[in-house]
């Protein structure tokens, strides 16, 4: 595969132009930087060396920070000015490796969700190339905006599988609000899964697990743990898997039927992250 | 295809759905002609009165074969015109989509029809501790499809967010008459979230007709607050200082002394002489940390010159403090025979300079504004009283709109934060997207509705066909 390092916007526009596919991931020869897929030869992977933007506004807590922004040094920026973005430091995760494109292109389930939210939450407006070269925003920079379709939300864990985002607007939070949570666990995995369910299956998926969790989230009802697939599924709960195992997130067929339409209204020759999402 | 009259269509729908469950006539068109939003009409052929998912499935299919409008309508408390039916054809009410199909309090969720009063959810599961968080002004009478099409805010907005992160699953007829069901199951899915798109789409991208809503624990304690200023920029000045202080408050209200004149004569809110706003400040969670917060907002307000801090003391004076917020917009029926309530945001440190612009605004062309707004997330409302039966006031109301919508953009905001987009804005969008960004949300509409039949000549400006119908439109309030 041929990888092409873009320095602006308009160079990555014009890769995406002159390209059949793209893969736009963190690394594709790695098994869960290159979510897994088995790239075609043809392939040209785009490397975002464009020079990260970041304007942190924390008198209203957005911060407009450009998608190849490694999210360390996005915490860290947060940091001196006492604010954080809610993440928690799981194992394999980009949130110690990857930037906050591949943050919001995987939506991992994330410790304290219920309470601190999650990408879907955070994101206010993106800025996205399409598959015709063009950028194109969705949302705002406040947390209240209805204008509009809510693209930036679809955008979230679609694994940059519709649009490449450039540029993007989150909410951040002041750090002495919220505690932080002691990290997920310590050690290194090569996978791991995550499994939600409803409330009321929470005691008895608890009960038929075969494998002691690596964590548990009684409030957002949720289990990560280091083999899958999970023993046991329930009616309306979800599972994911993540690394040497990795596979595509699970759709319902009205899911899948969506998504499916949404590829060929944003990129109807599969220039982008080609099969990434399973169903299309 | 030959136009079908009204009558032929009226005797369509009663094959379909019996005599009770449509509405025709000449009063008829004129109460359905448009919504809260008054200056823009359009009035349907028939309307329709369906009681299930099936039943609504029957009527878009029959529009589907006849190439006919249709536009879904809650209580038609919207504030943008969305469900005025813009090119006629049949009107689909959800006034008898009112059942609450299964409370499931182990997995605190219940399953509703799209008609269902907003606070009919909560005070079905009040019992149980619970409570349907999204709380807008008209939600007594506004129901859950409304607030699905609109994701509706609301005073507690600021704490526990908008309606989309309050809804689990939702059915919906799509604009090709397919039944499609999304969600429902545990939340949180990894991967792209169709609901996303759905919530907030104005009815644009089909039919709502039932949800699950997500049910949240009713808090354990509350601490509301009424607070008067001196000057308007004392007050936004000190909205701005306790959302910088990290203190998220429930709620964080504001009203200018227009309202505060309509409020007293109606509810017999009192207040100190020399007010010029009062911010209502609500903190809610354990006992501990809702007094610890209260106490560090009154702090504050008491910093930035607050000539009272009044907190209520019991449960029925933190009601009665809410009931002057609430019903502020409907005691401004005391002022004038129209009002237009606008809806922009703007990131909360610029309030101030954009109040400033408002009441200058309103000066220079001559029209009458008050203010009663989400404070906290920035979200204004300029309420403008006027007479609608006069020309030129409308025009003086709608170009005052457009001043303010073009400097909340200006300025980082949005041009709507829970009203929507509806006719009203259409054309504005222009201030906030480019082509490509307009070109962008169509490829969206298309996802789910590649026709122009399911609430057609909405939100996205420069519609084919829909340009000189808007001509009609405008102005016709008499």
């Amino acid at each position: 595969m041929r990888q092409v390092s873009v320095r602006s916007l308009s160079e990555m526009a014009d890769l995406v132009r002159s390209s059949d596919r793209l893969a736009v991931c963190e690394q594709p020869s790695t098994r869960i930087g290159g979510y897994g897929l088995d790239w075609e030869d043809s392939a040209v992977w785009m490397a975002d060396d464009r020079p990260v933007d970041m304007n942190i506004v924390p008198e209203d807590f957005y911060v407009e920070v450009s998608a190849n922004c490694p999210i360390a040094l996005l915490q860290e920026e947060l940091g001196r000015r006492g604010l954080w973005l809610p993440l928690e430091p799981l194992p394999l995760s980009p949130f110690e490796w990857g930037s906050v494109r591949d943050g919001l292109a995987w939506n991992y389930p994330l410790p304290e969700s219920h309470r601190r939210g999650s990408w879907k939450d955070w994101i206010l407006g993106i800025e996205a190339l399409t598959a015709e070269g063009e950028v194109v925003k969705f949302g705002s920079k406040v947390t209240k905006s209805v204008a509009g379709f809510d693209g930036h939300k679809f955008l979230v864990g679609s694994r940059n599988a519709f649009m490449i985002p450039t540029t993007v607007t989150l909410r951040v939070f002041p750090e002495q609000q919220l505690e932080r949570a002691k990290p997920l666990q310590e050690h290194r995995f090569t996978t791991w899964w995550a499994q939600r369910c409803l409330p009321a299956d929470w005691n008895v998926m608890l009960g038929a697990l075969n494998q002691e969790p690596v964590a548990t989230c009684k409030e957002s009802f949720t289990i990560w743990m280091v083999s899958g697939p999970p023993s046991q599924r329930y009616s309306g709960d979800w599972a994911l898997s993540v690394g040497e195992q990795g596979q595509p997130p699970e759709f319902t067929a009205a899911e899948a039927w969506v998504l499916r339409r949404a590829k060929r209204q944003f990129d109807p020759s599969n220039k982008f992250n080609a099969g990434v999402l399973g169903v299309i | 295809m030959k136009a079908l009259t009204e009558m032929q269509m009226r005797e369509a729908m009663v094959r379909l759905l019996g005599e009770s469950s449509v509405l025709s006539g000449a009063a008829v068109r004129r109460a359905y002609d448009c919504d809260a939003y008054t200056v823009d009409r359009s009035a349907p052929s028939v309307v329709v009165l369906p009681r299930s998912t099936a039943e609504v499935q029957k009527v878009v299919r029959w529009c589907l074969e006849q190439s006919v409008p249709f536009t879904a309508r809650g209580a038609g408390t919207g504030l943008s015109g969305g469900s005025m039916p813009a090119l006629g054809g049949v009107v689909i009410s959800s006034k008898r989509l009112t059942q609450i199909l299964e409370v499931d309090e182990g997995n605190r969720r219940l399953r509703a029809q799209a008609g269902v009063v907003n606070s009919h959810i909560s005070q079905a599961v009040a019992h149980f501790g619970l409570h349907f968080a999204p709380d807008p002004s008209s939600q007594t009478v506004a129901t859950l499809g409304g607030n699905i099409a609109e994701n509706s805010g609301g005073p507690h907005t600021l704490k526990y967010g908008v309606t989309a992160p309050h809804i689990l699953g939702l059915t919906l007829v799509l604009p090709d008459g397919e039944i499609m069901e999304f969600g429902g199951g545990a939340p949180g899915r990894p991967g792209p979230d169709p609901m996303s798109l759905l919530i907030g789409s104005e009815g644009l991208l089909g039919v709502v007709t039932e949800a699950w809503v997500k049910l949240t624990p009713l808090p354990e304690s509350v601490q509301t607050a009424l607070v008067a200023f001196p000057t308007i920029r004392a007050t936004s000045e000190t909205v701005s200082a306790i959302i910088a202080s990290g203190v998220i408050p429930a709620a964080l209200e504001m009203m200018d002394k227009h309202i505060l004149v309509a409020v007293k004569a109606a509810f017999g809110l009192e207040y100190p002489e020399g007010t010029e706003a009062m911010l209502l400040v609500e903190c809610d969670g354990d006992p501990e940390s809702a007094l610890h917060e209260i106490q560090r907002v009154e702090e504050l307000c008491r910093e930035r010159g607050a000539l009272m801090v009044r907190v209520a003391q019991n449960e029925d004076e933190r009601k009665k403090l809410w009931t002057a917020r609430k019903k502020g917009i409907g005691a401004m029926g005391r002022l004038a025979p129209s009002i237009v309530t606008h809806d922009g945001v703007i990131p909360p440190s610029r309030l101030p300079e954009m109040l400033d612009y408002v009441y200058a605004v309103a000066n220079e062309l001559g029209v009458g504004v008050a203010n009663l707004f989400h404070a906290g997330d920035g979200n204004l409302h300029p309420c403008f009283y006027f007479d609608d039966r006069d020309p030129a006031q409308v025009e003086a109301v709608v170009a005052a709109g457009e001043k303010i919508m073009r400097r909340c953009v200006e300025l980082g905001g949005s041009l709507t934060g829970e009203h929507g987009i509806g006719v009203e804005k259409m054309d504005m969008m222009k201030l906030m997207f480019s082509e490509a960004d307009l070109r962008a949300q169509a490829a969206i509409k298309a996802v789910f509705n590649d026709g122009s039949l399911c609430n057609p000549c909405k939100v996205l400006p420069d519609q084919k066909g829909c340009v000189e119908h808007m001509r009609r439109w405008r102005g016709v309030a008499t």
